[in-house]
């Protein structure tokens, strides 16, 4: 059953997850060419590290875009039949849920899969000043981490009905006004703040997307 | 008597009014039932709510001696679904689309899937959302048979089909009820299609049941009377008078409901003479139902 799930799901998104697999593979290769090769251990550190960290940026979009494709391919197909087929499946509603999130998932790992390769081969060949290291394990797990928590955030989104997603936007919307005003009349926005500050530290859950994408730092 | 499908008090509201109130349902295992209603008239909605698609807001629902609303996945398991509008997946091949099918039935049978794809023309390689009207309902039926289901569900399963082709999709239906004594639960426009192959009928009219009675009793008990010198004003009648007019000459057309032979006494008590009896199809029955029901609910 989940083999075949997975399939349809792995033919739905392919062509998107050959791109996204491609354009992580090849982040490093591209990182280091634009250095002019793979020899940058006679250039200034400052230079190195300048141009990997525009390749982060690279790393943290492609991981938002692909977890989002994956999340969409894996409904659009059941949103376009009004999920009549997905509903009269003979299994348990949150069975089915569970089934599309892990094949979503497994397509995740085959991304993540070639982030880890691109990293380590990026990490073989490069000829590196004294003062810098490699780091592939460490962005690995930040793009996996950072791939799962759009994915998942994406699959909740998509996989929802319309209406109920409507209803949870418009709750949720009034929720925030609310509390916001409450927190500017009441409380000098001290909890906008304090909001604002943990969703850019590394506990909350976008703070993976803004820390450092870096397979060559100090 | 055993049920296939028993639905008690079931009321479905869609947006702020209900599009089924109160409906009871009866439908005898190994039955081929015939349910019938004008647009409109709930029967998708009814279809919605025994497939499990729609919750009914009061009421049970029971399909195959399971509560739909506990143990939805277990009739399932045993149903055959044909929805009104196609429900598979536009980008997979039709072999794709029996290959994932088959994945959620353990009773699936391959080789009659194969033998059913064969017989109905259908290329494996072909892609769904390329395929003709015809062919989306041949691949939806054989879908629903090869899981060897013991009720099969079907929403207007021939509309828009060439005769050809519903003769081979009610063909292969009737084939699998004949030897699986599966029940079958249709909905169609088409009357004088289900009037060929039902053994009982319903009859539905916003949202509710008007007739629901084994297909012989339906035909043989509404009839067209021709009638002389009868009284403006009728004493009670031994059946239900549906409608009345005036026909040539002095003589008038009656479509009554529950009529049987030794009524013809009746009419030699008033003084009328009973000229003629003529048997009604389902189609003129059903429209006269239909026409009684709605007078009634004026």
């Amino acid at each position: 059953m989940f083999k075949q799930v997975l399939y349809t799901q792995w033919k739905w998104a392919q062509w998107g997850l050959l791109v996204a697999c491609v354009v992580v593979f090849a982040t490093p290769m591209l990182a280091l060419a634009s250095l002019g090769g793979r020899d940058v251990s006679l250039l200034p550190v400052d230079t190195v590290v300048g141009a990997l960290q525009g390749a982060g940026v690279g790393y943290a979009v492609c991981a938002v875009l692909a977890g989002m494709w994956i999340a969409a391919s894996a409904w659009s197909n059941d949103q376009q039949l009004d999920y009549v087929y997905a509903l009269t499946r003979p299994v348990p509603r949150w069975y089915f849920v569970m089934l599309r999130f892990g094949g979503g998932t497994a397509l995740v790992a085959a991304v993540v899969a070639a982030c880890v390769a691109g990293a380590l081969v990026g990490a073989s060949v490069v000829r590196l000043p004294a003062t810098l290291h490699t780091y592939p394990g460490a962005l690995s797990l930040r793009f996996a981490l950072a791939l799962f928590v759009s994915f998942g955030a994406a699959f909740g989104v998509f996989g929802a009905a319309s209406k109920s997603l409507s209803r949870s936007t418009a709750i949720g919307l009034v929720a925030v006004l609310g509390i916001v005003a409450f927190d500017v009349t009441l409380l000098g926005g001290a909890l906008s703040s304090a909001v604002g500050r943990f969703l850019v530290s590394r506990w909350s859950p976008i703070g993976v997307y803004i820390g450092r994408w870096m397979l060559i730092d100090v | 008597m055993n049920l296939a499908i028993e639905l008690t008090g079931v009321g479905v509201r869609l947006g702020r009014s209900f599009a089924l109130k109160d409906l009871d349902l009866k439908v005898p295992q190994g039955s081929v039932y015939g349910f019938l209603g004008p647009n409109g008239s709930g029967k998708t909605t009814t279809i919605r709510t025994l497939v499990g698609l729609l919750r009914a807001e009061h009421g049970t629902v029971r399909v195959l001696g399971h509560d739909m609303k506990l143990e939805a996945p277990r009739a399932l398991l045993r149903t055959g679904y044909v929805p009104e509008r196609p429900h598979i997946y536009p980008q997979l091949t039709i072999g794709e689309t029996i290959a994932y099918h088959a994945t959620w039935y353990p009773t699936w049978d391959g080789a009659w899937a194969q033998s059913l794809r064969e017989a109905f023309a259908l290329d494996p390689r072909a892609i769904v959302k390329r395929l003709s009207k015809g062919e989306t309902g041949k691949l939806l039926i054989l879908l629903a048979l090869a899981q060897r289901p013991d009720l099969l569900v079907l929403d207007e399963p021939t509309d828009g089909l060439d005769p050809v082709v519903r003769r081979d999709v009610l063909g292969a239906v009737l084939d699998y009820v004949g030897e699986a004594n599966a029940t079958v639960f249709i909905s169609s426009h088409l009357i004088h299609e289900l009037e060929r192959i039902c053994d009982w009928v319903g009859v539905l009219e916003h949202g509710q049941m008007v007739a629901e009675l084994p297909m012989h009793m339906f035909k043989e008990g509404i009839k067209r009377l021709r009638v002389t010198n009868a009284p403006a004003q009728l004493p009670t009648t031994p059946f239900v008078v549906l409608a009345r007019a005036s026909g040539l000459g002095s003589v008038e057309e009656w479509v009554v409901r529950g009529w049987q032979p030794p009524m013809q006494v009746w009419f030699d008590g008033i003084g009328a003479n009973l000229r003629d009896v003529v048997d009604l199809d389902l189609e003129e029955s059903f429209v006269e139902l239909l026409r009684t029901a709605r007078a009634t609910r004026r």
